[in-house]
């Protein structure tokens, strides 16, 4: 530091000079990146780096998951009277290890894309993002995928990690896998719409304590909502997390609450929708842009 | 200009200790939305859960109603959360803000900078287990049969997290690895500890490591307060809990003390 301050004064002395030799000749049309329509290269690193980020932390980004998943099972299982119970006609740890499995996986891409978000804002790297030649639907390419992969990626590892205590297998293989990435990609679209919103930390966390975990809790990851009393079965209906865990389970044990169809058509909906409202978002520049 | 002196004797700076506790307790009131109303949520959605949906209303647990067993352990499971949260982050918080330095330089000895934080951090513990407590009170009547046991063991369980809380603070140099006792301690501990289930029903290896889990002891105990029946021994409880008390005073003392992690 000394060294540096004691050629500063030269520095600024030299300046005047410096830049009255300098000639700015500033492009005379700024053009748009020739990437194509869009712009695949950038698409694509974006992606890579979103699943980077939370490849470089896998004991809190996988295996915490893991380990409260297991814990939910073990305990469900101890407290509701253990193997020797049944929910919907299938044993009970059956019943539970694939709602267990996809509400990881849906917590896993809501905080990816919204924790990801939020930090670039607050430390103000969100601009080497603004910067770059990326559209806003190559940030959403980005952020989406690379917060629905997490959810893959956890649901695949906790889908191993159950199997010494209950053997799940998928039947219908299409339904896991449509729920799955429907599912991941709903929310990963709502962590973004959240890290959008969010001005701190503690937006997010609100909106993952008081929105997503209720809906996550209460959409039958643990139980069948047919045992439910008439009124919350109804409201159970409207929850959309129902349709993605229903659907993701129908493919393990062939039994489902709801009607699939019904919640097949509800996930794309509600993809496109979120989409286009992101998508819309960043392209205004919506709390990213002065 | 007046030459500094040294403090004598065993004074405390009790202005210093109040003024340190109540900058504690102001963060988990200020921040009550994430600090008081998010364990609550999560303890109405587990009550909800079990007595909804999993038939619990009408099953019998210990010889009471199985949200009545439920209920203060899921009480006691935010508490502890709680107390070990509020201390932990307030110091990780100040070391990587650097704001540690404004605890570190006023005339406060390691005997009150290691109260201001295990009492600031117990006391978010307490008011997150009356808020659930009163939460809950529409959907299972839970009245302590003795309040003195349900006190002892909410202060002292409170304090032990605490001082858990002091000590990985003091130990963690980021986020993570915070993150990560939680995670891969507090959690399975708390979880594993009978919150949801009465140890009687495990099978006897399980039943035998939970004896070594101080949370089952905090627990168990909490809950003999307001059901009148625990799986331990009371008095068994008590006892590893005041002895945990003191090991871990000491060892915050210690290490304060020291400047571990603290000082340069």
């Amino acid at each position: 530091m000394p060294e540096l301050s004691k050629n500063m004064p030269e520095l600024s002395k030299n300046m005047p000079e410096l830049s009255k030799n300098m000639t700015v000749t500033p492009h005379p049309h700024p053009q748009r990146f020739a990437a194509g329509a869009l712009n695949w290269y950038g698409a694509y690193t974006l992606y890579f780096k979103e699943v980077r980020r939370f490849l470089k932390v896998p004991a809190q980004t996988l295996i915490a998951p893991m380990v409260t998943s297991l814990l939910f099972l073990a305990v469900f299982s101890l407290a509701m009277g253990g193997a020797g119970r049944s929910m919907a006609g299938i044993p009970l740890l059956n019943f539970l290890a694939p709602g267990l499995i996809i509400m990881a996986m849906m917590q896993s891409a809501f905080a990816n894309a919204s924790s990801s978000l939020i930090m670039a804002k607050i430390q103000g790297t969100i601009v080497d993002l603004l910067m770059t030649p990326l559209g806003s639907f190559e940030l959403m390419i980005g952020y989406v995928f690379g917060a629905a992969t997490r959810g893959l990626i956890t649901g695949a590892v906790l889908l191993l990690a159950v199997q010494p205590f209950v053997s799940v297998a998928p039947v219908h293989i299409g339904y896991v896998l449509f729920h799955a990435v429907a599912a991941s990609i709903m929310l990963a679209l709502l962590g973004l719409l959240g890290g959008l919103w969010a001005e701190k930390f503690d937006h997010i966390s609100a909106v993952s304590n008081f929105v997503i975990t209720p809906l996550a809790f209460l959409s039958g990851t643990f139980y069948s909502v047919d045992r439910l009393p008439g009124i919350w079965h109804g409201i159970s209906q409207l929850n959309p997390f129902f349709y993605a865990i229903d659907g993701f389970r129908y493919g393990f044990i062939g039994r489902a609450d709801g009607d699939l169809a019904t919640g097949v058509i509800v996930l794309l909906v509600i993809d496109l929708v979120l989409w286009i409202i992101c998508h819309r978002l960043l392209a205004i520049g919506y709390k990213l842009k002065p | 200009m007046e030459q500094f002196h040294p403090r004598v004797g065993n004074q405390v700076n009790w202005y210093g200790l109040w003024t340190l506790y109540l900058r504690e307790v102001t963060v988990s009131i200020k921040f009550a939305g994430h600090t008081l109303l998010a364990p609550m949520v999560m303890g109405l959605l587990f009550l909800a859960v079990f007595s909804l949906a999993l038939g619990g209303g009408s099953r019998v647990v210990s010889g009471v109603p199985f949200l009545v067993f439920l209920g203060p352990g899921l009480v006691m499971m935010g508490l502890v959360h709680a107390a070990f949260e509020g201390a932990s982050v307030s110091i990780l918080h100040g070391k990587l803000d650097g704001t540690i330095i404004d605890v570190l330089m006023p005339p406060l000895g390691p005997a009150e900078f290691v109260a201001g934080h295990i009492l600031g951090g117990a006391t978010r513990g307490l008011l997150v287990a009356t808020v659930m407590l009163v939460a809950m009170q529409p959907f299972v009547s839970l009245i302590p049969i003795h309040p003195g046991l349900v006190l002892f063991h909410g202060v002292a369980s409170a304090l032990v997290l605490a001082m858990l809380g002091l000590i990985a603070g003091l130990w963690a140099s980021k986020w993570d690895n915070l993150a990560m006792i939680n995670n891969f301690t507090i959690t399975p501990l708390a979880f594993l500890s009978g919150v949801f289930y009465s140890t009687e029903s495990l099978p006897e290896l399980w039943r035998t490591a939970n004896y070594f889990n101080p949370f089952f002891y905090m627990i168990d105990g909490f809950r003999y307060g307001f059901i009148g029946r625990a799986d331990a021994s009371p008095s068994l409880g008590v006892a590893v809990i005041l002895a945990l008390v003191m090991v871990l005073w000491m060892v915050c003392h210690r290490l304060v003390a020291m400047g571990y992690k603290l000082k340069p």
